[in-house]
């Protein structure tokens, strides 16, 4: 399957920001690494700091590197054991996806396991697919009373029970 | 000899008792799901798992998580064959006449061989695993710190060289993951790194965790926000399932050159199962008598591949249990599951844990028999699972990885990072960065580093300690030699590709 158009255009240039961003990423690792205080004894021929310090330049090193072969070359190498390309990506699914998710976690806690995930499971079904409303419903009930079940009854894994305790 | 088959005998004796007989098969049950679910492969269902096998004891809980493991190579063929959609990378090849034979409506023959297929390899590699860990243990004991980091360095330089991708981007990934090792407190000075002064941070970045953040994450949040849901189109199985004579003939040695290579490449640190299987697929092209069938529905091209890929399983197993020292993202996990046990993968282990390591083998001999009987006959109702609306699949899996990251510790700090870094997985994945040698530098990291500055104070700063001994001085020019492999072979096929330009333009020139 060839990637549509507007997937090639994303790929130009897709190296040149990846490696950007990992170079971003590798300096503040190595300001973080030089902050790495000295051990108040010193015994050791490697101190603390010293790989920690070499990683950081390897990575410094190596995503410029991306970031400039991408400039030269113009587009970005694939990789052939993937296969087809991944769909297109809609970000704002992705989006909505993530904040769910992120509610979720907040609510795990003091609401407990067994609501929360069933608010999680309906929420996010419903907004990736509204037809099936009775099979979302259905689902997010059985998947969160059957996990609670099996990991407090079967393998003795305490769950947060929240508001039902 | 005699020794080993008294083990084995305890080993069976302990495998064969009800609850593990159990745990034996809902491994290679769920390793199958996972296997067929697109998406979704072993490492991801292994560490939603992990909190789970918390409750059980070691040996139940090994045989489950093996269990998963080898089973999933099984899975994966399936898919290939009836949608031309890998369940694993290590299926790949697998599509090319798995799915062509099922478009001619052999589909069942296809099925058939590579079942199998990865029975004999299941079988043979455990074989080859029972015979040569116990030896590889005895050698390892005279094994210091040089040679631990030298083995280790091997398995990162391995995994990040010996790519089908980019091999920069592993290289980066692999990085990337060596830099989340390091934050915590370092074990020999006790020193902070890179907590910035967050008290969770001082035990370092749960592996668990992030290996469900890199790999389940972002498989889940790109089938989500897909832009279209793409429809499946499946072949049916029609007629017989069974081979023929003539598919018998020839998948016969597919079978045995399968078995071997695979183990090979499995016992190799950093070479996982999905190499393994794009070698087999070319030697087999290359053996054959006919190679203009590949690609058009060759049963060699399905038996081959089928077969490498599953018997690297069991050679995966030996250097995870003879050195403690995982070659690919799936052992890491399972290494860290030795771990959480408080068992110590390595040579010591075959005297101090025997029962352990013969269990879970007999289990593997016991679990292969069990996905033959399970995967010939049922094949058809797992391909109804590639049914499943991909809405209810994912937010089963995100539901089961959040679960999964409050299991570990109980704490909102591990899940709020659970979705951190399964965004910076998205990322990763959508600038096609390999996820695996990040997830084995994590595990890899800081064991290689403690065993790194071992070494040099021992021998007080003198690098001449990774050259001294011929073990280390092997293993130092075999890391060389796979560092300098890469480069050459591009240099050799941009030869060969230029040569064919020049040959092309003058042929051109020719005619005009």
């Amino acid at each position: 399957m060839r990637p549509s158009r507007d997937e090639e255009g994303r790929r130009v240039g897709s190296d040149v920001v990846a490696g950007g961003f990992m170079f971003v990423f590798a300096v503040a690792y190595l300001m973080a690494a030089f902050a790495i205080p000295e051990p108040s004894f010193e015994n050791a021929v490697v101190g603390p700091k010293a790989v920690p310090l070499a990683i950081g330049v390897a990575l410094a090193a190596t995503s410029l590197g991306l970031a400039i072969r991408g400039l030269v070359w113009g587009r970005s190498e694939r990789d052939v054991a993937s296969g087809e390309a991944a769909p297109p990506q809609d970000l704002r699914k992705l989006g909505v996806v993530a904040l769910l998710l992120l509610a979720y976690i907040l609510i795990f806690i003091p609401i407990g396991y067994a609501i929360s995930t069933f608010l999680f499971m309906l929420s996010v079904t419903m907004y990736l697919d509204r037809e099936h409303w009775v099979r979302n419903l259905v689902y997010a009930v059985v998947f969160s009373a059957v996990v609670y079940s099996i990991f407090v009854y079967v393998f003795g894994v305490q769950l947060p029970a929240g508001v039902l305790s | 000899m005699a020794d080993i088959l008294s083990r084995l005998a305890e080993g069976f004796g302990e495998a064969f008792t009800v609850a593990n007989l159990i745990f034996a098969f809902c491994g290679v049950l769920i390793g199958t799901l996972v296997g067929v679910l697109p998406g979704i492969g072993p490492v991801t269902a292994i560490a939603l798992l992990i909190p789970l096998s918390f409750g059980l004891d070691p040996i139940s809980g090994l045989i489950l998580l093996s269990g998963i493991y080898y089973g999933s190579m099984y899975g994966g063929s399936t898919t290939s064959i009836l949608i031309r959609t890998p369940g694993e990378v290590a299926s790949v090849v697998t599509t090319l006449d798995g799915y062509e034979m099922a478009k001619q409506g052999r589909a069942g023959p296809a099925l058939s061989t590579a079942a199998i297929g990865s029975f004999v390899a299941g079988t043979f590699s455990t074989l080859g695993l029972m015979l040569l860990a116990p030896a590889l243990a005895s050698v390892a004991v005279a094994f210091g710190s040089a040679e631990y980091f030298l083995l280790m360095l091997l398995a990162l330089v391995m995994v990040s060289n010996l790519t089908t991708g980019s091999q920069l981007k592993a290289i980066i990934a692999t990085l990337f993951g060596l830099s989340i090792a390091m934050v915590g407190i370092d074990p020999q000075t006790s020193v902070q790194r890179l907590t910035f002064g967050v008290a969770l941070l001082s035990d370092g970045i749960d592996f668990a965790l992030i290996a469900i953040a890199l790999l389940a994450l972002p498989e889940a949040f790109t089938n989500m926000a897909a832009r279209t849901t793409s429809h499946m189109d499946a072949q049916r199985i029609q007629g017989s399932i069974w081979m023929t004579r003539e598919d018998w003939r020839r998948s016969a040695g597919p079978y045995w050159r399968g078995s071997i290579l695979g183990f090979l490449i499995g016992v190799l640190p950093g070479i996982g199962p999905s190499l393994a299987s794009f070698l087999s697929y070319g030697l087999e092209k290359r053996l054959s008598k006919h190679p203009e069938q590949f690609g058009r529905g060759a049963i060699e091209g399905v038996a081959g591949p089928e077969t490498a890929n599953n018997a690297g399983v069991g050679g995966a197993m030996v250097p995870l249990f003879t050195l403690g020292i995982p070659g690919s993202a799936t052992t890491a996990l399972l290494l860290f599951v030795f771990m959480m046990y408080g068992l110590q993968p390595g040579p010591q282990l075959f005297d101090t844990n025997p029962e352990l390591i013969w269990a879970i083998i007999a289990s593997m001999y016991i679990g292969n028999v069990m996905l033959l009987v399970l995967n010939l006959p049922l094949v058809g109702l797992f391909a109804q699972l590639l049914k499943t609306p991909p809405a209810m699949l994912y937010s089963g899996v995100i539901a089961f990885s959040v679960l999964g990251a409050y299991a570990l510790n109980f704490n909102v700090f591990d899940m709020l990072m659970l979705l951190g870094f399964g965004l910076v997985g998205y990322l990763m994945q959508r600038y096609d960065f390999p996820m695996a040698p990040a997830v084995l530098a994590l595990v890899l990291g800081i064991l290689a580093e403690q065993h790194l500055r071992r070494a040099l104070s021992v021998s007080n700063g003198d690098l001449m300690t990774f050259v001294e001994r011929p073990i280390s001085l092997a293993l130092v020019i075999f890391i060389l030699l796979v560092l300098a492999l890469p480069p050459v072979i591009r240099l050799l096929r941009m030869r060969r590709i230029s040569r064919q330009h020049f040959d092309a333009g003058s042929g051109e020139g020719g005619q005009q």
